[in-house]
């Protein structure tokens, strides 16, 4: 990933772009404040990611149809990894220090999508075919 | 200077003279200043300081960055990521709300009716972000547990996705 150092707090961009001080210049910078599920929040993510590497390698060597729990778990982890990526891209290129109301607006709007994703994957592996047997079909159509 | 050319003195004598060392004189020798101050609150000059910045222009950056193994494969890594996680959405939230058009059956038979160059060329569109995001996440993994910190590092991991992309791709789009 692509890291950008964040600005202090004391730093506001009203126009997207320029920062603008917030109180005077001689106003000491604030710093958010330590939180260890900060530490959880980044396991979490890599131990996602490590865990879809045996999940899609077993998607390729077996059949999903007689195995419809690794759809499910395949379902999840993908949308819940993708959830994570789209937050990094929001917190990156629109946080709402730079953009007071497009930023949350982004934020809330990802998490709706989020849950409408999660049921429609539950959905489709319940009622059709499911994720795995899908990219084979297509991919062989 | 003056001191070495031995002016020292006579120059000190010139101008320590009483009527050159009355204010007034200079006054009236020297131009007067056409620029006035005035005094500023503290709140007005961090006003006037914050009009300033946002008159700023943006520095270069990014584009003047030389393409390098450092930082590209790091961007197209987070486009291919993107790309297909967009096609997971779009699809799921499609299916969510029109089950009855994008049910597998529809899906597979409009993409048997599409001719043979069109399925290849859509087979590789997605199958190049699919290696590239695969391969290129194990290579993430690696650093997170602190392996191949190194340029050298860096840059074999950086050409060995790339090659295995390049293999993953081919074997996805013409032998699967």
């Amino acid at each position: 990933m692509i890291a950008y150092r964040p600005l202090p707090n004391s730093l506001d961009c009203t126009n997207g772009r320029t920062a603008v001080y917030k109180g005077t210049v001689n106003d000491p910078t604030t710093f958010p404040t330590p939180n260890r599920t900060h530490v959880h929040h980044w396991s979490f993510e890599r131990l996602l990611s490590a865990g879809l590497v045996p999940i899609t390698g077993a998607a390729f060597a077996v059949s999903s149809t007689s195995y419809p729990v690794l759809d499910a778990i395949l379902g999840a982890s993908m949308v819940i990894h993708s959830h994570m990526g789209f937050d990094q891209i929001v917190v990156d290129y629109v946080h709402h220090r730079k953009f007071p109301i497009l930023g949350p607006t982004a934020n809330w709007t990802l998490r709706a999508v989020t849950v409408g994703v999660l049921v429609g994957v539950y959905q489709f592996n319940t009622n059709d075919i499911g994720l795995t047997e899908l990219i084979v079909r297509t991919w062989t159509a | 200077m003056n001191a070495s050319l031995g002016l020292g003195s006579a120059f000190r004598r010139a101008c320590m003279t009483p009527s050159l060392r009355k204010p007034s004189t200079f006054r009236n020798v020297l131009p007067r200043r056409t620029i006035t101050t005035q005094p500023v609150s503290q709140t007005d000059a961090t006003t006037l300081l914050n009009k300033q910045r946002l008159n700023r222009p943006s520095s270069p950056h990014f584009t003047i960055y030389q393409p390098q193994m450092t930082w590209i494969p790091s961007i197209f890594n987070r486009v291919t990521g993107g790309a297909l996680s967009v096609l997971l959405y779009g699809f799921s939230l499609a299916y969510l709300f029109v089950p009855g058009t994008f049910d597998s059956a529809h899906i597979v038979e409009t993409v048997a009716s599409l001719p043979e160059s069109v399925k290849y060329a859509g087979k590789f569109v997605l199958a190049v972000p699919f290696a590239f995001h695969s391969w290129n996440g194990i290579r993430h993994l690696g650093w997170d547990v602190g392996k191949f910190m190194t340029i050298k590092g860096v840059y074999g991991t950086g050409y060995t996705v790339i090659g295995l992309t390049a293999v993953t791709t081919l074997w996805l789009t013409f032998f699967k």
